[in-house]
């Protein structure tokens, strides 16, 4: 588990210290288990049983096969880069603008090749390569939340 | 190739609003003034135009309060301007969209006189409106916030415009191809502010009229890399507005008409993290909308005389030459070399400037080259034989393509 470090992080706000945290997500109905699953340390995907397709982001019914028959299924958290920037100036949220320069990027499952997650990495940007391994963890965020991050991955060979 | 559907439609007058880069003049007011400019361009009475269609969005999700204001609707302008309608429609997504609705509505006999209208909000800031403009924390956690549905996903990760759109496919278009060098950028991003210091209209002309350098574009401020400030189009504050009408009615009007060829509408969106997703993703997009474009045109790459390709994020127009069949796969930043896509060359792109060139009005540039040049009306910027123009518009669920010619079916 890593932590944002967000409670250190301050700014003057109307004569007082405001904390600045990241934009926090709001589960809804469909996506409840999923974050439910985070919190637990678990990446919880969508299956269908029909077609045994995965999705995400969740969805009523499969993308696939229109089946209604989908269910969270736990993945394994490992996949690769699919690729990656570096934020360095226009980030609109305070806490971005705050912590800018930041590397963001999207990640592709191993599970499937268009199960694909948003994350944050913390590398340097020229270190970093699009197909390279990760693995993920989860960090605590403000409010007791908790999300999906991807850490490069030292141990594994890579496979794209 | 398919037998093409013939098509009964044409662009038949242009107006446009004064531009700004802030929101001092309300969005209404520059709407009112590009369509009344488009209905006098085509000669036409107020009292003629029996249809109006919009696509009323800011791309962006907290830009929209006040009709008239930040946004502006059909019965908004159709109130400001005492028409009276017998087809309206608020078409969501970009002009793509509305354009294609008021194409289906004057072949389906819906209105004879369709006036089509964008206006495009500039945010206070100036800067680019995203959905991750909410400060309050409170907010975010009253139920109230924008962090739900896909945004759930990715306002966590600071993942937002352009890194999504542009920086992200981007990064995987040089890895894959080992091509796509900010040095080979430039000149598609040089080429259309020389494009759009031509255009009367455009932001740049208007308010700051020089030429951007090779040093300007390489030491530009990084936004998210490779993307800087300039492969951004600038929010501006203004409106366009087209009269689309049968081919018979447009042949009466006051002037020469474009003639709508071919149109592709959007596909739907599959679950994305990001609104446009990674290169393959991007492109197979792209790709669906140039099959079905055409396919129901008739024609292929190879008749284009020019090419009006969507340029929010400098990386689309690559995107969409290769998606279209205009150069091949891997190629699109070999072809915008050597003056190729230059006004005086193998295949003008955005010779009015397209977004980047004269300011986000969304697309309102590339439909006004477009029928404008094909019906030999752009003056200094007319290019010798442009019959046959391909206009593509957005990303993804937002995307279209039309052909437009100088000749009706």
């Amino acid at each position: 588990m890593r932590t944002d470090g967000s409670d250190k992080i301050g700014r003057e706000g109307e004569g007082e210290i405001m904390s600045l945290h990241p934009p926090l997500s709001v589960a809804d109905d469909l996506t409840k288990a999923f974050w439910e699953g985070v919190k637990q340390g678990k990446l919880l995907v969508q299956r269908c049983a029909e077609c045994r397709r995965y999705q995400f982001p969740p969805h009523l019914s499969c993308e696939s096969c229109s089946s209604a028959r989908v269910s969270y299924k736990e993945v394994s958290g490992r996949g690769a880069i699919l690729s990656f920037t570096e934020t360095v100036s226009g980030a609109r949220h305070p806490y971005f603008q705050s912590i800018s320069p930041y590397l963001v990027g999207m990640v592709r499952l191993d599970e499937q090749e268009d199960l694909i997650f948003a994350s944050n990495f913390e590398s340097k940007y020229a270190d970093l390569m699009i197909g390279a391994p990760v693995e993920v963890e989860f960090q605590e965020r403000a409010q007791g939340t908790v999300i999906p991050q991807f850490r490069l991955c030292t141990t594994r060979q890579m496979e794209r | 190739m398919s037998t093409p559907k013939r098509h009964n439609a044409a662009f038949a007058g242009f107006g446009q609003s004064r531009v700004f880069r802030g929101p001092e003049v309300p969005l209404g007011k520059l709407a009112v003034e590009a369509s009344l400019a488009a209905i006098g361009d085509a000669g036409l009475e107020l009292s003629q135009i029996d249809g109006v269609v919009c696509t009323p969005d800011a791309p962006f999700a907290r830009g929209q309060s006040a009709d008239g204001i930040e946004f502006v609707s059909t019965s908004h302008l159709v109130r400001e301007l005492g028409l009276a309608p017998r087809w309206t429609a608020d078409v969501p997504g970009m002009i793509g969209n509305s354009a294609l609705a008021a194409i289906r509505a004057v072949e389906d006999g819906e209105c004879n006189y369709a006036l089509l209208f964008r206006a495009l909000h500039n945010p206070g800031s100036g800067t680019y409106g995203h959905t991750q403009e909410t400060k309050s924390d409170e907010i975010q956690l009253s139920g109230t916030d924008v962090h739900y549905a896909i945004e759930q996903f990715r306002a966590p990760y600071g993942l937002y415009p352009p890194a999504d759109a542009a920086a992200l496919p981007w990064s995987q278009y040089q890895a894959r191809y080992n091509s796509g060098s900010r040095e080979q950028m430039a000149a598609l991003v040089m080429q259309s502010r020389k494009n759009g210091l031509a255009f009367e209209g455009s932001y740049w002309a208007q308010y700051k009229p020089s030429e951007l350098s090779f040093e300007d574009y390489m030491n530009a401020r990084m936004v998210s890399r490779p993307v800087s400030i300039f492969d951004c189009d600038i929010p501006v504050q203004g409106a366009g507005a087209f009269i689309i009408t049968t081919a018979e009615r447009a042949r009466d009007l006051a002037q020469p008409a474009a003639y709508v060829h071919g149109v592709a509408g959007p596909v739907p969106a599959r679950g994305k993290v990001t609104v446009d997703e990674a290169l393959d993703e991007q492109m197979a997009d792209f790709r669906d909308i140039g099959r079905r474009l055409w396919s129901d045109a008739g024609c292929g790459p190879g008749d284009i005389s020019l090419a009006n390709l969507y340029d929010g994020f400098s990386l689309m127009p690559i995107l969409w030459l290769e998606a279209l069949g205009l150069c091949g796969k891997g190629e699109g930043f070999d072809f915008i070399q050597d003056g190729r896509i230059a006004p005086t060359g193998k295949l003008p792109v955005n010779p009015s400037g397209g977004n980047l060139g004269s300011g986000r009005l969304h697309g309102v540039n590339h439909f006004m080259d477009a029928m404008l040049q094909v019906s030999g009306r752009s003056g200094k910027r007319q290019i010798e034989g442009a019959d046959l123009a391909v206009i593509t518009i957005g990303v993804s669920w937002a995307s279209a393509g039309l052909v437009v010619g100088k000749d009706p079916l």
